[in-house]
């Protein structure tokens, strides 16, 4: 669409050529370090969970050599030069540039899968055993664990092995803040950490929210909520989750939210008519998230974001069905594996646009559906309070999954794109970076506008009010859907 | 205090004139005055302690002294500031009146041959670093201390005592402070006065006092976070390679031994830090803080055992293994028994030892300080980190600086005194807004360190600060080798100095005008002063 978006959304699709896309931005967060942080919980499921690299026993497994491994210009592009590593991706890359391309058909179905291990010696995916599934990922892997970290924030001196990562941290480096759950807000986050470790709020915290926080993410661990100023973020969707609605996270399900925060980058990555937007402009800021106070109001914003729709929805201007993802948000008794398959399922039962015919798989909507989940329940809470959240994100799912499906579930399977043959390299969602489909001055929207600026006035709707919009009242649900696109952000972790 | 400047360089430049002339129209009014500024020196001073020990609600204090202490109020150069209380209507319409009377008094007690020549004394200024009217007056108070001269002292008392205010602007403040160390040292009562002060502080402070204050201070100024950030900086780095290789099969142990008295704010982002670095072992971690003071106080035991829980419970967030000891010490640190506690943790422990403003509270008599330092190095840390609040307060240069003082010393410790916490009122002056408790605590402990520096004997001071070649010095002297901060480290603390407001740099130290030049490590400054020096050592 945007012509000067063309390329960071072909660096997507390269991207998402791998299955193992890891999150950029500040994702340097490796499993051990997940699992340092789940030191205090003694649960071994989430442990075993977080430790990437569990391949297929028999799958083919390659040992590349550092050169071979950072070789990066083994198929150059003719216009910009850049190269790729497998000519498929490059195949890929010339579509940008209009040029013609073609995609190599499987040979045979029969392909052994191939698995990548680390150089590094002393690496723990050094092992075959913990082999990456993914040339990309193991490659980002090595630059970020044992490469040299020559990419440096000029504003806070963090530095990074990657460079799209640094690129992601400096879009939102100094535009996030940090609110303690005393209500002090803070740019920097040493102060943040410092104030958050003399704080009564973190004295007065409950050790199960703890350890709800240490399994979510790192940052989470702290029992913060990142808001920023411009984005926000789906880490403090889930964080937040774990601190305030200990009653529905179990272990398994803070597992399936970081999940469903992977499906959430999957998902935007992969949608093609979307771009990357990373001007964030105040006026851009969702209404609530701008005046939202303390405490539950917080989370309604990711919330919201992630029932936001993949843009085939918009351009076919056919409503969106939010509650269909609700009803994806799966009882939280469920296990994120029980959860994928029921997604499964679910997407298996949705039409698929025309469209929609790229990697998507039925499958992939689970992390969609594990997004539902963890927005579902936010929503709840915001706007219902505490104990009632649960029957009502209940009563919602029951709700929702009668109504009819099929309303471009093939679309948002499309975003999504391939979950399930997710091998992450650590949680990466810290710095993920989400776009969403641009649609000032997409003029193609034509007869809703006047219903989207109406709902700029959001902020004087209750939360339950919101709530029912996107759940409830399919109308009023695609409008609110228009809305959150009008407010596109950026999505960071 | 421009204005004040002005007026009080005129009246001196045309003292002879105006003394003839006011001494005449103004003889009956200004004996009645002079009678009752002649006692407020001391009726202040009263009237100070007893707000410090009733006082937590600063603002009500701060209105009193508005409405009362007229005559140096509306002297202040900037009484519009927002915050500041309006002073009292009579106070302000009588301001002009009031000051006519201050100047006539001051001109009539200055004898004809009291000539205070704020060329040289500033010239003198300069060289210590104040220009202000504060700093002139209270140099030429302490020469003619010195000098005793005690009709000249009693003069520039009383006048430093109507112009200085706890609650002014900067100058006002470093006026009243010194005044009253100066005062301690007259009357002979400065250990006196230091204990009724400590007193004072001791009967306010809370845990959530000591929080908010140095939460506050770290959030406005990096005077205590820049040692932070580099001390952790060096401390992990050096625990990493000493840790590294990837060969130990367990987790490996970390000790610091923490000698500071910044109440634990160090720590968190150490912790964040082994935490979330990317590596597969999170080590254990303990922390011995030593709490010495000459004066054990229990208020300081309650808040260190709430500050320890408060660490334990953000490590087990942090799901770093962690062990908090506080040893509370009586007496010099010099006296503490290292050997007594168990850094090793059974021989397993790789050792830090973080000494934040510690060694200058080490009394400088004898040979403490080098013993001290010995001490430390018979521990075999892996790295010692120091951080030093840069000026040469040792009252005999060169030497241990434990004797009696002579004039000159004292000369030499005020002058110096004067420059660096006239530095630091000043960074304050800057960073915090204008009424904020937190600012007037760490003030109050600034006027408590001056009495210490003026009126006590350096044997028993606790603040006798030292400059980075003079550490450096020692620390070479006791084994230690320096180690340099790596890259990483100082673009750390760029960073963190770059959130701050305008003033504030680092430099290294090799490339500061400090005379001993050769000291390692790196300078925070202050519109280009040095004030707090961090460097980190190896055996």
């Amino acid at each position: 669409m945007m012509k000067g978006l063309g390329i960071q959304h072909h660096q997507a699709v390269d991207d998402n050529m791998s299955n193992l896309s890891s999150a950029s931005g500040e994702a340097s967060v490796s499993p051990n370090q997940q699992s340092s942080f789940a030191t205090p919980n003694p649960n071994p499921v989430k442990k075993k969970r977080s430790l990437p690299g569990n391949p297929d026993p028999d799958a083919e497994v390659i040992a590349l050599s550092p050169k071979t491994l950072m070789a990066t210009n083994r198929f150059l592009c003719e216009i910009c030069g850049k190269g790729f590593q497998r000519d498929q991706n490059l195949q890929l890359h010339r579509r940008g540039h209009n040029l013609p391309w073609k995609l190599k058909q499987r040979s045979s179905k029969e392909v052994r899968k191939k698995v990548y291990i680390c150089p590094e010696v002393t690496c723990v995916h050094h092992d075959p055993s913990r082999a990456l599934g993914d040339l990309t990922g193991v490659k980002k892997h090595f630059c970020r664990k044992h490469g040299e970290k020559k990419w440096k924030c000029d504003k806070c001196s963090k530095k990074y092995a990657v460079q799209s990562d640094w690129k992601a941290h400096i879009k939102i480096c100094g535009t996030r803040e940090y609110r303690c759950d005393c209500g002090t807000l803070f740019s920097r986050r040493d102060s943040f950490i410092t104030h958050r470790a003399f704080c009564d709020a973190l004295a007065e915290e409950s050790a199960r929210s703890i350890t709800a926080n240490t399994v979510a993410d790192h940052r989470p661990s702290l029992g913060c909520q990142p808001t920023e100023s411009h984005a926000s973020s789906t880490l403090p969707n889930i964080s937040v989750q774990g601190a305030q609605f200990p009653h529905l996270m179990t272990a398994t399900e803070a597992s399936a939210s970081t999940a469903s925060s992977q499906g959430l980058h999957e998902l935007t990555l992969k949608g093609e008519h979307q771009h990357q937007d990373f001007n964030m402009r105040p006026d851009n800021i969702l209404p609530w998230v701008a005046y939202q106070g303390p405490g539950p109001l917080l989370d309604l914003p990711p919330a919201i974001y992630s029932t936001r729709f993949g843009p085939e929805f918009r351009n076919e201007n056919q409503p969106p069905n939010p509650p269909l993802y609700q009803t994806s948000a799966a009882t939280p008794q469920l296990s994120a594996t029980a959860l994928l398959q029921k997604a499964a399922q679910m997407g298996a039962t949705m039409s698929r646009p025309p469209n929609s015919d790229r990697m998507a798989a039925h499958t992939t909507s689970a992390a969609g559906f594990g997004l539902g989940l963890s927005s579902h329940q936010e929503m709840c809470g915001g706007g219902g309070g505490d104990g009632g959240g649960g029957h009502l994100l209940k009563d919602m799912m029951m709700a929702s999954m009668s109504s009819p499906p099929g309303l471009g579930g093939g679309s948002f399977e499309g975003a999504l794109g391939g979950i399930l043959g997710l091998k992450r390299e650590g949680s990466g969602v810290e710095g993920l970076t989400i776009s969403h489909g641009r649609n000032e001055g997409g003029g193609g929207r034509g007869g809703k506008d006047g219903m989207t600026r109406d709902f700029l006035g959001l902020r004087n709707f209750s939360h339950r009010e919101i709530l029912n919009m996107a759940g409830l009242d399919p109308c009023m649900a695609s409008s609110s859907y228009e809305q959150l696109q009008e407010n596109k952000e950026t999505w960071r972790g | 205090m421009d204005t004040l400047f002005r007026l009080v360089s005129l009246q001196s430049s045309d003292q002879q004139s105006s003394f003839k002339s006011s001494r005449t129209s103004s003889s009956s009014r200004s004996s009645k005055a002079n009678h009752h500024l002649f006692h407020q020196p001391f009726q202040n001073r009263e009237e100070e302690k007893y707000r410090e020990e009733c006082g937590n609600n600063y603002h009500v204090c701060v209105d009193e002294d508005f409405s009362s202490s007229s005559s140096s109020k509306h002297l202040q150069p900037h009484p519009s500031t927002a915050a500041t209380p309006t002073p009292s209507t009579a106070a302000t319409t009588t301001t002009a009146s009031t000051a006519h009377v201050l100047f006539e008094l001051a001109d009539f007690s200055f004898p004809p041959d009291l000539n205070i020549d704020f060329a040289s004394s500033s010239s003198a200024a300069a060289g210590g670093g104040g220009g202000g009217w504060a700093a002139q007056l209270l140099l030429e108070c302490a020469r003619a201390v010195a000098a005793r001269d005690s009709q000249r002292v009693q003069q520039l008392m009383w006048m430093l005592n109507e112009l200085a205010s706890p609650y002014g602007d900067t100058e006002q403040k470093v006026a009243s402070y010194f005044l009253q160390a100066l005062f301690a040292r007259l009357t002979s009562a400065g250990p006196r006065t230091l204990l009724t002060l400590a007193a004072a502080s001791d009967r306010t402070c809370s845990f959530d006092s000591t929080r908010r204050t140095a939460l506050r201070f770290q959030e406005l100024s990096p005077w205590s976070s820049f040692g932070h950030v580099a001390a952790n900086g060096a401390i992990l780095e050096s625990f990493l390679d000493a840790a590294g290789g990837g060969g130990s099969p367990q987790p490996q142990r970390l000790h610091i031994l923490d000698l500071s008295n910044t109440f634990c704010t160090q720590w968190p982002t150490l912790l964040e830090a082994l935490a979330t670095r990317s590596s597969d072992d999170t080590p254990h971690l303990s922390i011995t803080t030593v709490v010495s003071s000459a004066s054990p106080s229990a208020a300081v035991q309650r808040v260190m055992k709430e500050i320890g829980q408060r660490m334990e419970k953000f490590a087990r967030l942090m799901g770093v293994p962690f062990k908090f000891n506080v040893i509370h010490h009586a007496g010099d640190l010099s006296e503490l028994d290292l050997d007594r506690l168990d850094l090793r943790e059974g021989g397993g422990a790789l050792l830090a030892v973080n000494c934040v403003n510690a060694l200058h509270s080490v009394s400088p008599a004898g040979s403490r300080r080098d013993l001290f330092i010995n001490a430390l190095r018979r521990l075999q840390p892996l790295i010692v980190t120091v951080v030093e609040e840069e000026s040469d307060l040792q009252a005999a240069s060169g030497g241990d600086g434990g004797g009696e003082e002579g004039e000159e010393g004292f000369l030499k410790v005020f002058r110096e005194s004067l420059r660096f916490f006239s530095a630091y009122f000043d960074s304050l002056e800057e960073s915090f807004p204008r009424t904020s408790n937190e600012r007037l605590a760490l003030e109050r402990a600034a006027g408590r360190a001056v009495v210490d520096l003026v009126a006590c004997p350096a044997a028993e001071s606790a603040e006798r600060r030292e400059t980075a070649a003079g550490w450096s010095l020692r620390m070479r002297a006791a084994g230690f080798a320096p180690a340099a901060f790596s890259e990483d480290v100082a673009d750390d603390v760029r960073a963190l100095l770059r959130r701050y407001r305008e003033g504030w740099s680092m430099r290294s130290a090799g490339e500061a005008d400090d005379p001993g030049g050769a000291a390692p490590g790196i300078f925070l400054a202050w519109k280009d002063q040095p004030v707090v020096w961090a460097s980190a050592w190896k055996p």
